[in-house]
């Protein structure tokens, strides 16, 4: 995958260099910006999710490593470990586990909550790690700011994994602003990545 | 004698891109004590331009103060702008500048006296242009440039322009070009000619005292000056003032030659996107918007243009005398409905 160097660089350079890979026509399905630029690594993720280009943001020596797929093009972010190598020793494969409530199980919505946060909390500890993680309909409140797996979402997608939230249930909930982990999706690429993976779990 | 000084050198955010976020200072100023008073006409909780004190039933007096990190490479024209810029917001109120004062940092390590000299004289010049007295001001050594000034205009109590005066039917012009902060950022960077260059710095000393007198003259009530949170961010806080919806059609935002193939490009300056984060909730772009578009109504103004909300009856009128005053890129941007319930009060078309 093409590596764009943008280390170093000041706003809004890292951006137009973003933009201009996005637009090269020899660069087929995505390329990786460098960038130690907080600021600069928070106005191109905007800049990607406003336009709604899928990407991928690992934190590595001070750096960021942000991924990007281009539109259009299949996924190349599934294996993102061979071009920027997360050293946490664990396998990952392409399933996607799909969280469609913030309770899991039918029963007590109390113990629900419960089992959930045990069940994000363990994503980590297994062996071969999701590629993706897919949140829709109250599941979407699990990734806002102010929830108690905040953290855990945080570090599950810096281990790598794409945390996917449903557009419309953010705008439902009204969260669509405190979700801080995780691309804003719609139901075409959700049912794409579901269509596409080997399995699917759902907790 | 300043071939070689380029203020822009060292500036990571200049001109009021360097704004603190909006929501943040509000929260902040909302925590501070106030004396109440019948005499304060305007204060700080409409967000408006300058305060407004009534001194006697025909005359009041109008404060505002601002200053900045250098927008541009020469500081003559730095002391320009930064003038131009503070005295605005006198403008925006409908306003006659009587006095300023200097507000001054600077490293004299860094740069030689002659440097701190040409600020001074661009905003002097300024200051005579726009026919107020300079009394003063004050000055202190900091690591980096930043210059401004306290301005004291005066005004008929009955005549004050205000951003809580906006009706329903009437149309919103807008008296510069959009564009400031991408022109700034690009010339940075080698991306902008020296053409759009020198029009944007031109644009940006430019005064708001035509379009003043016009407004003054035609009666309007409603206006602001569009500065650091960008047009929608200041069309938020017109919309929010006057319990009006305003409707901004984006197709007819005037901007600097360039300034959409720059934006384009990739070239958007971060205040852009904090003003973005600062009008979600307040202002609603259609999904299939052009993001180009949406952008340069979010970029950060310095020394911008005057957005005023007039009667449609008279809007023709306004706009030809706008422009045969030299603000050649004046557009009829939008219009003021009454506010929709359950809906963002600044709706982008």
């Amino acid at each position: 995958m093409r590596e764009i160097d943008a280390r170093g660089q000041q706003c809004p350079k890292p951006l137009i260099m973003t933009r201009s890979a996005l637009s090269d026509k020899t660069i087929e399905y995505g390329f990786t910006v460098l960038t130690d630029n907080a600021t600069s690594k928070d106005n191109i993720e905007r800049y990607l999710s406003d336009n709604s280009i899928k990407f991928t943001t690992t934190e590595k020596n001070d750096c960021w490593h942000i991924q990007i797929e281009k539109p259009g093009t299949e996924s190349v972010l599934s294996e993102p470990e061979l071009h920027c190598p997360v050293t946490t020793g664990k396998n990952r494969s392409d399933h996607i586990i799909c969280i469609k409530s913030r309770f899991m199980g039918n029963g007590s919505d109390e113990l629900g909550e419960l089992l959930m946060k045990g069940f994000v909390n363990t994503i980590k500890e297994i062996s071969p790690l999701p590629g993706e993680i897919i949140l829709y309909n109250s599941g979407v409140l699990l990734a806002t700011d102010d929830s108690t797996l905040a953290e855990t979402f945080a570090e599950l997608h810096s281990l790598g994994i794409r945390i996917t939230v449903c557009g419309t249930c953010a705008d439902y909930f009204s969260v669509k602003d405190h979700i801080t982990t995780g691309t804003i999706s719609n139901m075409y690429d959700i049912l794409s990545a579901l269509s596409n993976c080997s399995r699917v779990i759902y907790p | 004698m300043n071939d070689k000084i380029d203020l822009l050198k060292d500036i990571e955010h200049g001109g009021c891109s360097a704004k603190l976020p909006a929501d943040k200072l509000r929260e902040i100023v909302s925590q501070i004590p106030v004396l109440e008073s019948p005499d304060l006409m305007v204060g700080s909780n409409t967000s408006d331009d300058a305060m407004v004190m009534k001194i006697t039933d025909s005359l009041a007096i109008i404060q505002t103060t601002d200053f900045f990190p250098p927008v541009c490479s020469d500081p003559f024209d730095f002391g320009q702008i930064a003038a131009a810029n503070a005295i605005s917001d006198i403008y925006a109120m409908g306003g006659a500048p009587l006095s300023a004062l200097n507000l001054v940092m600077f490293p004299s390590q860094k740069y030689g006296e002659e440097v701190l000299l040409e600020i001074l004289r661009g905003g002097a010049e300024k200051v005579i242009e726009a026919g107020a007295v300079l009394g003063g001001g004050h000055t202190i050594e900091d690591p980096q440039i930043k210059y401004g000034l306290a301005v004291t205009g005066t005004a008929h109590p009955g005549s004050i322009i205000t951003n809580c005066a906006a009706k329903p039917g009437e149309v919103l012009i807008l008296t510069k070009p959009l564009g400031t902060a991408v022109v700034v950022a690009g010339k940075k960077i080698d991306l902008v000619s020296d053409e759009v260059y020198e029009k944007a710095i031109s644009s940006m000393k430019q005064l708001n005292n035509h379009a003043c007198s016009i407004m003054v003259k035609s009666g309007i009530m409603a206006a602001t000056d569009i500065t650091g949170f960008g047009l929608c961010g200041h069309a938020c806080e017109m919309a929010l003032g006057s319990g009006v919806t305003l409707k901004i059609n984006l197709h007819h935002l005037p901007s600097f030659e360039g300034v959409y193939d720059m934006i384009n490009s990739g070239c958007i300056p971060t205040a852009s996107f904090r003003n973005l984060r600062n009008v979600e909730g307040k202002a609603e772009f259609p999904e299939h918007i052009d993001y180009n578009l949406k952008m340069l109504a979010l970029d950060a103004q310095t020394s911008g243009g005057i957005l005023m909300s007039v009667k449609e009856s008279d809007s023709k009128r306004i706009l030809n005398e706008l422009i045969d005053s030299g603000y050649e890129y004046s557009a009829i941007v939008g219009e003021v409905t009454e506010r929709v319930p359950e809906k963002p009060p600044v709706c982008l078309i």
